[in-house]
């Protein structure tokens, strides 16, 4: 009689919003476990809030959010500081774009995925992250300098 | 390449584990099952006589059994917010009813509020409107929270698109009591709007998406053609005193 259950609804976000989730909140943490580890939590956290959403993007959005939060909020009790290149188990270790981004600080890092990663306007981002615009853009325009200063000029940002 | 195909290639390819979607499904599955069991649990005793002086008895659709629900101060009271418990014992709202003859959406009340309650947790400084639904199966077949809910209710307005009161940041919290799934829902300011055609529609289905709902020529929000689903629309008593032209206009041009 009815579209979805509840069980089939958990089944589809998963399936549609992992991916995302788990690269942001590695974008963070720089660790895949823990990496899986706040995403699971951002799951049980839909499914004990159960909120409403008008669609499919904003669905999307409200499980970014909590997945940032809930990374941070690890990363903070955790207090760890890792190197950039410990824990990035990638292919081409002649590439220095991705290291460079995890030598920013979480708040130029974070800013950084949501607009290069998942193509978030900084209008999106800054209702995702609960933050000004004009704040958005500043941290954008400063974590683009320093990765400018980093990669050398070497590409286009 | 550019740096942003660089970025995507790179942290594309760490690897994480291939069982990630699988383990989670069943995490969440076993979770709500927890869930379930926590929520009855914690459920405060509701004392028999709040219940004979405060229940609204509905007349079941097919059948002559009375339907005995709780009150929208009750729902607000068991998720611990008692301030909005207090606001409920003050709507005006009108008790409605939309059935297809399988399910019955009850709509019991509305309140304003302001910082309370939201959608991760977190308080939020912002007028809200809360709305206390419950949906029960006419033939008397109880419910399972863990069933999710097949029927959603969101607020409409005439001349906007279907989605355009829910875009702002809507949660619901749901419960169960005797096989009802109660709903107490946080909308957008709805006073702002009072001013205009402003009502809760009921529709099955996840999201209002236009295969569900769409604009007709006047601009009133109606059932796409082929939806085959529940339908209906609850009517709110808004306080006219309080529309806020800008503020709605503000909210508005968000939209565009």
């Amino acid at each position: 009689m009815y579209s979805l259950t509840g069980v089939e609804y958990i089944e589809k976000a998963v399936k549609a919003h992992s991916e995302s989730m788990l690269r942001a909140a590695y974008s963070i943490l720089k660790s895949v476990p823990d990496a899986e580890d706040a995403v699971q939590e951002a799951f049980l956290k839909l499914i004990e809030k159960r909120p409403c959403f008008g669609d499919a993007s904003h669905e999307k959005a409200w499980l970014l959010r909590v997945t940032l939060n809930i990374s941070k909020n690890m990363l903070k009790a955790s207090k760890k500081a890792l190197s950039a290149q410990e824990d990035i188990p990638y292919e081409d270790k002649d590439s220095n774009v991705l290291p460079c981004v995890m030598a920013l600080e979480e708040k130029y890092r974070t800013i950084i995925h949501l607009y290069y990663y998942e193509d978030y306007s900084i209008k999106e981002i800054s209702s995702i992250l609960n933050l000004p615009q004009a704040t958005v853009g500043t941290r954008l325009s400063r974590g683009r300098k320093l990765l400018k200063s980093m990669l050398k000029g070497e590409l286009d940002l | 390449m550019t740096f942003k195909e660089k970025y995507k290639k790179e942290l594309g390819n760490i690897s994480f584990s291939g069982s990630f979607e699988k383990d989670t499904a069943l995490l969440l599955k076993n979770a709500a099952e927890g869930k379930e069991n926590i929520m009855s649990k914690n459920r405060k005793p509701i004392k028999i006589a709040a219940v004979v002086a405060a229940a609204i008895m509905i007349l079941s659709f097919s059948v002559s059994a009375v339907i005995s629900l709780l009150s929208p101060s009750q729902v607000a009271e068991h998720f611990g917010e008692k301030e909005l418990a207090v606001f409920f014992e003050e709507s005006t709202h009108k008790v409605q009813t939309v059935t297809d003859g399988y399910y019955s959406a009850c709509f019991l009340g509305m309140a304003p509020g302001k910082e309370m309650c939201v959608i991760d947790g977190t308080q939020i400084n912002e007028n809200r409107s809360y709305a206390v639904w419950a949906l029960y199966r006419n033939d008397g077949t109880p419910m399972s929270i863990l069933d999710g809910s097949p029927i959603q209710v969101i607020p409409v307005m005439k001349g906007y698109r279907p989605n355009a009161l829910s875009a702002f940041g809507m949660s619901a919290h749901g419960t169960e009591k005797d096989g009802v799934l109660y709903f107490l829902c946080d909308y957008t300011d709805l006073e702002i709007f009072a001013d205009k055609e402003v009502s809760l529609i009921v529709f099955e289905g996840t999201f209002p998406t236009p295969k569900i709902l769409t604009n007709n020529e006047d601009g009133d929000v109606v059932y796409a053609d082929g939806y085959k689903g529940i339908k209906g629309s609850f009517t709110l008593s808004l306080d006219k005193t309080k529309a806020d032209s800008e503020a709605a206009d503000k909210l508005l041009e968000a939209l565009k």
